[in-house]
C-alpha cells in the first residue's frame, strides 16, 4: 500500500512542475507513531486539487503541494481527534509534525446513520424514434423492429437488442396481453408506434454480469396520441383437399382490442380435424384464477384440454368461442374477466381384445365399442385485484360454470360363451359456481400474512340408460327376464365446500424462519343413485327392493395447525414442519349415523443444499392422510358399468401414506453438461383398495380398508451434453409399484414394475434448421399369481426448416411397437408434415398440411392386471390434407 | 533505565487498549446495503412500473455485503442468506453482488472469484484496478469527512459491440485508514463509506463497521480454483451469450 503511495508521489511531481515538499511525522501524544494516517491537504484557493498522503510505519508522510497556494491541512485517524494545520502559500515551512490526541473511545462498533438519495432510475433507456428508422410502408412493429440498429426479431416473435434478449415487452408501461412478445411484436400496427424505448439495467457495467434469465430486458413501446386504440387480429379458414372425402374444414380467428385502459380479446373457432383451439398462450391469457395457496380443490378451471389436440377419435367436430376483458378501473383497482362456450361433437370407436387369465368360465372377451358424444359448455370468470398501497393486496375470483353432456354408445361384447350388444345413453348436467378471496400483506421485512378463502359448489346430474337383448350381471343385479331388457338409472351429487387458510411467514433472522399456518376445509356433500328396469309391457322393477340405491349425506372438516420452522447449518437449509388436524367425518344413510373424529399429526420435512448456483441437491418427506369420498361410502349397491357393480363401505376410514423425494440436479453451461435425478418413494400403510369378485366377465367391486401396505418407487433420471452444435440426451425411467389385490377370497401380492430408457438427439444451433431423433425401449412386467411381460420399442422425429426466407417446412414422425405374451405384437406410426408459405409484409399466408400422411387407422396400447390382458385398438381421424389461408388484419 | 522501563511497560499497556492494528493481524469488518431506487412520481409511471420498483427495493433492502480485511488482506463477499432460496425476487438484486474480491496489498495480487456457466474461476485483475481522480468535493457521513473520487475508463461494451465509458464514483473517509472499498473499488487512501458503479443498480452505502473482530470465520486468499486472465474470461462470456442463443 505505501508503494502504491510511493508511485502516485512520483507522477504528481513529474506532472506538476512548482511544487514544494512538506514531510513529518505523524504520532500520537507518546510521540508512537500512527502508521496509515491520512494526511489531506484541501487548498483554500480555486483551481488547485487535493493532496493526498499516507504515514508510513513509522508515521513518516511526504506531501507534494504547489507553490503559493493556501492549505488546510488535516491529519485523522480512527479514535483520535483530527489536528488541522493551516500552511500559508508564501510559507517556506518544510517540515511540520502532528501529534494527535487520543479520543479515549474504545471503539468496538460504530452504527453508521446514513442519509443516502435513492437512485434516481438512471437506469441505461435506448430510444428510438420510429419516424426515423420507418419508411411508412411497415405492416406490423416486427418489421419496424427489423429496421432499428442492433435489434433482431426471431421467427418465435422474441426480440434481442444488442445481443441481449427481451424479457419484458411492455405497451405503454404495462404487459400486453398477458407479457409474451409475440403477440406484441406480430400484431402491433407500424402506424401506431411512436417510440421505442429500451431499458437495460446493466449497460454500464464494465463486465458482463450473469447470464441467467433474471437478466430482465424491458421494451416499452410508446404510441401515437392518436393511435392508442386499434384492432388487430387473424382469420384462417381452410378445407379439405385432395381425393378425401371427410369433408374436413377449419376456421379460426383471434381478435384483439387495445386501449391504454382496456384490452378485449376475442377467439372463435370450428373445425372437424380435431385441432386444439387454445394456443398455450391463450391458455395463459385465460387461465388466471388459480389460488395457489390452497391444495385439493384449488383450481377453479382446468381450462388446458381445450389446448390438447383430440385426433383419438373418428370424428371430432368442434365450435368454439371465448372472450376475455381487462379493464383498469383506477391505479389501484383492476377487473378482468373471460367467457368461454364451447360444443363438441365426437364420434369415437375402440376395440379390446381382452385374454381372461386363470378364469373357469370365460377364456376370451371382444369387445367393439361405438360412442357419440355431445358436450356443450358454458364458463363465466370474473376476477378483481386491488392494491389499496405498496404493501397490501387483494384478488377475488368468481366462477360459474354449465355444462351438458349427451352420450351414446353401443358395445359388442363376444366370448366364448356368446355375444350380446349393448346400448347405453347417458345425460350428464353439471352446474359448477367458485370463488376465492386472497388477501396478502408485508407488514416489514421481517413479517407477511396471507389469507385465503376458497368457496365452491358442484351439482353434477348423470342419467344413464342401458339396452340389451340378453340378460347380464347374472347373480348381481335383480334382473326380471324379458325379450329384451331396459335399466334406467339416476345419480345426483352435491358438493358444498368452503376452504380458509391463514399464513404468516415470520422472518427471524439469517438463520432462521418460522411459517404459521392455521386453516379449516369444509366439505358437505349429497349423493344419491337409484336403478330400475322397466319392462316392456310398461311395469317398473325397482332394484332398490334388493339393496340397491343410495342416498348418503356427507360430512367432512378438516381443522388444522400446522408450524414450519427453517433453519440453516451453513449453506444447509432444513424445514422440518408439524401439522395437526383434527379430522370430523359424518355421514348419514339408511338411517344409520356413522362417525369418525381423529384427531392425527402430520410431520414434514424439507432438506435443500445448493453447492452453488448450478449444483443442489433437495429432500423432502411428507405424512399425509386421506379421507374416502362420499360414493366411496355410499354401501348400497349401484350398478357401474354392463360388467360391473360396486358396493360402497360404511365404515371406511382414513388412507395413510409417507412419500419422501430426492432430487439432484448439476448443469454446467460453459462445458454443455447437464445432469437431473430424481427418486420418488411413496407408500400407504392404510390403504382403500377394492376387494373384486370375478364370475366370467362380470366384476363385483368393494373398498375395503386394509393394513396390507402399498409401496410406490420411481426414479427418472437423464444427462444431457452439447457437442459441437448438437445436443445429445440420455434418459431412464423405473418404476416399482407393489400392492395387495383380493380376488375371490384370494389376497396376493402383486408387482408391477417398468423400466425406460431412451437416447435424444437434436441439433442445437439457431442457424441451422431443427432436426431431433429419439429412440426409447421399455420392458414392464407385472407378477401376481400370473406372471406377464411386455416390451416397448419407440421411435420420435422431428424436423423444421426455413427456406428462400418464405417458405417454411415440418415434420413429425412418431412410431410405436408393443411386443407382448407370445411373441405377439402390434404397431402403428403417425406421420405428420406441413408446408407453409408467407411472403415479408404480407398478410396473407398458405399452409398446405397433411395430418396422419400414412392414413393410419388404429392406436394401439396394452393393459394387463392378474386376471387379464388387454389389447386395445382405438380408431383415429383418417388422413386429413387440409389448404388454409390465413389474413392478419 | 529502570524509570524508562516501567513508563514503556506502562505506554504499551495504553497503548494495547488504544491500538487498532496491531501486529496480530486485527481483523475489521463493515457492512454495506444498496440504496433503493427512487419512485419519480412526476414520470406518469403506471401502477405495473411503481409497483415493480417497490418489489424490486423490498428486495434490495435484504441484500447486505461484507468487507473484511486487515492491515494487508481483505475479502469482499455477499452474506449468504440460504434461507431466502425461493425469495426470487432477493435472488435477482444479490445476483448483482455475488462475486468475492480477494486483495493482498503485500503480493499486489488482487483477484475476483465468480461463477460462470458452471465454472468457478479466479479472475486476475490489475492490481491498480482504479485511476481515481480525487476530487475537493465533501460531505459528512456521521461524523466522518468524505471526500469523492471519481474514476473513469474506456471499455470494450461486448454488447453494444462498441467502446464506452465506465465510471464509478466512491466517497472515502481518511479517518479510518484502509485502502479497501467495496466490490473491488480499492485504492483510495481511506475507507469507502458510499460507492456507486456507474448508472447500474450498483450503490452501496456502509451500516456499521466492527473493530478487532474476534472470530472472522473468513478466507483472506481466494479459493483453490484455475486462475484465468480478464480477455479468456471475455472469451467465455462470448461462448456463453452464443450458448444462450441456441
Amino acid at each position: 500500500m505505501i508503494k502504491l503511495f510511493r508511485i502516485l508521489f512520483f507522477v504528481t511531481t513529474i506532472t506538476f512542475s512548482q511544487t514544494k515538499t512538506l514531510i513529518g511525522v505523524v504520532s500520537d501524544e507518546t510521540s508512537k507513531p500512527l502508521e496509515s494516517a491520512n494526511v489531506i491537504a484541501k487548498p483554500l484557493q480555486e483551481k488547485a486539487s487535493l493532496k493526498f498522503a499516507i504515514a508510513d510505519n513509522k508515521g513518516r508522510y511526504r506531501l507534494e503541494l504547489e507553490k503559493e497556494v493556501k492549505y488546510e491541512i488535516t491529519v485523522s485517524y480512527i479514535g483520535y481527534v483530527e489536528e488541522v494545520f493551516i500552511l500559508e502559500p508564501s510559507s517556506d515551512i518544510v517540515t511540520h509534525d502532528f501529534h494527535l490526541k487520543a479520543t479515549g473511545e474504545n471503539l468496538k462498533e460504530i452504527v453508521i446513520k446514513h442519509e443516502f438519495k435513492p437512485i434516481v432510475v438512471k437506469k441505461d433507456t435506448l430510444v428510438f424514434d420510429v419516424n426515423s428508422f420507418a419508411n411508412g410502408n411497415e405492416r406490423k412493429m416486427k418489421e419496424v423492429l427489423e429496421k432499428l440498429p442492433g435489434v433482431e426479431v426471431d421467427k418465435n416473435g422474441g426480440v434481442t437488442v444488442q445481443g441481449k434478449k427481451v424479457t419484458k415487452m411492455l405497451v405503454e408501461g404495462k404487459s400486453f396481453f398477458g407479457g409474451g412478445s409475440k403477440l406484441a411484436v406480430e400484431n402491433i400496427p407500424a402506424d401506431a408506434l411512436d417510440k421505442i424505448e429500451v431499458i437495460d439495467h446493466f449497460n454500464e457495467v464494465g463486465f458482463m454480469k450473469q447470464v441467467s434469465d433474471s437478466d430482465d430486458l424491458a421494451m416499452n413501446v410508446k404510441l401515437k396520441e392518436e393511435k392508442k386504440k386499434f384492432v388487430f387480429g387473424d382469420v384462417e379458414a381452410g378445407a379439405e383437399v385432395g381425393t378425401g372425402d371427410n369433408g374436413f374444414y377449419l376456421a379460426h380467428t383471434a381478435l384483439f382490442y387495445y386501449s391504454p385502459k382496456t384490452n378485449v380479446s376475442f377467439i372463435g373457432d370450428a373445425n372437424s380435424i380435431g385441432k386444439s383451439t387454445f394456443t398455450f398462450d391463450d391458455l395463459m391469457r385465460f387461465g388466471g384464477g388459480v389460488s395457489s395457496f390452497l391444495s385439493g380443490r384449488k383450481s377453479l378451471s382446468n381450462l388446458s384440454s381445450f389446448s390438447n389436440d383430440n385426433t383419438d377419435v373418428l370424428k371430432n367436430k368442434s365450435q368454439f368461442g371465448a372472450f376475455n376483458i381487462s379493464h383498469d378501473i383506477s391505479d389501484k383497482l383492476s377487473i378482468s374477466g373471460f367467457g368461454i362456450f364451447s360444443k363438441v361433437l365426437m364420434a369415437s370407436r375402440i376395440e379390446n381384445n381382452i385374454e381372461y387369465l386363470n378364469n373357469t368360465a370365460v377364456a376370451f372377451e371382444n369387445k367393439d365399442r361405438n360412442a357419440k358424444n355431445n358436450a356443450i359448455l358454458g364458463i363465466g370468470n370474473v376476477k378483481l385485484d386491488y392494491s389499496p398501497s405498496n404493501k397490501e393486496k387483494w384478488y377475488y375470483n368468481g366462477q360459474y360454470q354449465s355444462s351438458t353432456n349427451d352420450l351414446i354408445s353401443t358395445l359388442n361384447s363376444v366370448t366364448n360363451l356368446g355375444s350380446s350388444i349393448f346400448e347405453t345413453i347417458n345425460k350428464a348436467d353439471n352446474i359448477s359456481v367458485k370463488q376465492y378471496i386472497e388477501w396478502h400483506k408485508s407488514y416489514n421485512q421481517n413479517h407477511t400474512t396471507t389469507f385465503v378463502v376458497n368457496q365452491a359448489y358442484n351439482k353434477t346430474t348423470p342419467i344413464n340408460n342401458w339396452f340389451t337383448d340378453q340378460p347380464f350381471l347374472q347373480g348381481l343385479i335383480p334382473l326380471k327376464k324379458d325379450e329384451t331388457y331396459t335399466i334406467n338409472q339416476i345419480k345426483k351429487s352435491d358438493v358444498n365446500s368452503i376452504d380458509a387458510l391463514f399464513k404468516h411467514y415470520w422472518i427471524i433472522n439469517n438463520s432462521n424462519h418460522l411459517y404459521t399456518n392455521i386453516g379449516n376445509n369444509y366439505e358437505s356433500s349429497t349423493f344419491q343413485t337409484a336403478e330400475k328396469q322397466i319392462l316392456t309391457d310398461g311395469s317398473v322393477n325397482d332394484f332398490a327392493l334388493s339393496g340397491f340405491g343410495n342416498d348418503i349425506k356427507y360430512q367432512l372438516n378438516d381443522v388444522y395447525v400446522g408450524l414450519e420452522y427453517k433453519f440453516r447449518i451453513g449453506k444447509w437449509v432444513n424445514k422440518p414442519g408439524l401439522y395437526l388436524h383434527r379430522y370430523d367425518l359424518n355421514t348419514i344413510q339408511n338411517n344409520s349415523d356413522y362417525s369418525v373424529v381423529k384427531t392425527l399429526v402430520q410431520p414434514q420435512w424439507n432438506s435443500e443444499y445448493e453447492f452453488n448456483n448450478s449444483e443442489a441437491i433437495n429432500f423432502t418427506y411428507k405424512l399425509d392422510n386421506k379421507f374416502p369420498v362420499a360414493n366411496q361410502l355410499a354401501d348400497r349397491y349401484t350398478l357401474q358399468y354392463y360388467n360391473s357393480v360396486y358396493k360402497g363401505n360404511a365404515l371406511l376410514e382414513n388412507e395413510k401414506y409417507h412419500s419422501a423425494s430426492f432430487f439432484y440436479s448439476k448443469m454446467n453451461s460453459y462445458r454443455g453438461i447437464t445432469w437431473n435425478g430424481m427418486l420418488n418413494y411413496s407408500k400407504k400403510t392404510k390403504v382403500i383398495r377394492n376387494e373384486v369378485e370375478l364370475d366370467g366377465i362380470n366384476q363385483f367391486n368393494t373398498p375395503i380398508l386394509t393394513d396390507n401396505p402399498e409401496m410406490d418407487i420411481g426414479f427418472n433420471g437423464s444427462f444431457s451434453k452439447r457437442i459441437y452444435r448438437f445436443n445429445l440426451k440420455l434418459n431412464t425411467r423405473l418404476a416399482w409399484f407393489e400392492y395387495s389385490q383380493t380376488i375371490n377370497d384370494i389376497v396376493t401380492i402383486n408387482n408391477r414394475d417398468s423400466q425406460n430408457i431412451g437416447l435424444v438427439f437434436k441439433t442445437a444451433y439457431k442457424k441451422w434448421p431443427v432436426l431431433s431423433v429419439g429412440y426409447n425401449k421399455g420392458f414392464s412386467s407385472f407378477s401376481g399369481l400370473t406372471k406377464s411381460h411386455f416390451q416397448t420399442d419407440a421411435i420420435s422425429s422431428s424436423f423444421e426448416i426455413t427456406v428462400l426466407k418464405f417458405w417454411t417446412y415440418k415434420f413429425n414422425y412418431d412410431y410405436l411397437k408393443n411386443i407382448y405374451s407370445k411373441n405377439q405384437s402390434n404397431f402403428y406410426d403417425m406421420l405428420d408434415t406441413s408446408l407453409f408459405y408467407q411472403k415479408k409484409n404480407n398478410p396473407f399466408g398458405f399452409q398446405l398440411s397433411v395430418n396422419n400422411l400414412l392414413d393410419v387407422k388404429k392406436k394401439y396400447s396394452n393393459k394387463f392386471s392378474d386376471y387379464m390382458i388387454s389389447e386395445q385398438s382405438t380408431y383415429i381421424l383418417p388422413r386429413a390434407i387440409m389448404f388454409s389461408v390465413s389474413y392478419k388484419l | 533505565m529502570k524509570l524508562i522501563l516501567k513508563n514503556n511497560f506502562f505506554f504499551v499497556l495504553l497503548l494495547f487498549s488504544n491500538i487498532i492494528y496491531s501486529q496480530a493481524e486485527s481483523v475489521t469488518k463493515v457492512l454495506y446495503k444498496l440504496v433503493p431506487y427512487a419512485i419519480p412520481s412526476d414520470r406518469g409511471l403506471t401502477r405495473e412500473q411503481k409497483e415493480g420498483i417497490v418489489k424490486e427495493n423490498f428486495a434490495r433492502d435484504k441484500v447486505e455485503c461484507e468487507l473484511t480485511f486487515t492491515k494487508n488482506k481483505s475479502v469482499f463477499s455477499l452474506i449468504e442468506k440460504p434461507l431466502l432460496n425461493r425469495d426470487f425476487d432477493y435472488l435477482r438484486e444479490a445476483v448483482l453482488v455475488s462475486d468475492k474480491y480477494y486483495n493482498d496489498v503485500v503480493n499486489q495480487k488482487k483477484t475476483r472469484f465468480e461463477e460462470l456457466g458452471g465454472e468457478n474461476l479466479n479472475i486476475i485483475l490489475p492490481y491498480h484496478q482504479y485511476n481515481w481522480e480525487i476530487t475537493s468535493e465533501t460531505k459528512k457521513i456521521n461524523d466522518y469527512t468524505c471526500y469523492k473520487a471519481i474514476c473513469r475508463w474506456n471499455d470494450f461494451n461486448m454488447r453494444r459491440n462498441s467502446t464506452d465509458v465506465f465510471s464509478a464514483e466512491a466517497w472515502f473517509t481518511p479517518q479510518i485508514p484502509s485502502s479497501f472499498g467495496p466490490l473491488g473499488l480499492d485504492g483510495l487512501p481511506g475507507l469507502v463509506l458510499e460507492a456507486n458503479y456507474g448508472a447500474s443498480g450498483i450503490h452501496f452505502y456502509i451500516v456499521k463497521i466492527e473493530f478487532n473482530v474476534e472470530n472472522p470465520k473468513v478466507k483472506f486468499d481466494p479459493p483453490a480454483v484455475q486462475y484465468i486472465t480478464e480477455e479468456e474470461h471475455q472469451k467465455r462470456l462470448a461462448k456463453e451469450y452464443e450458448n444462450m442463443g441456441r
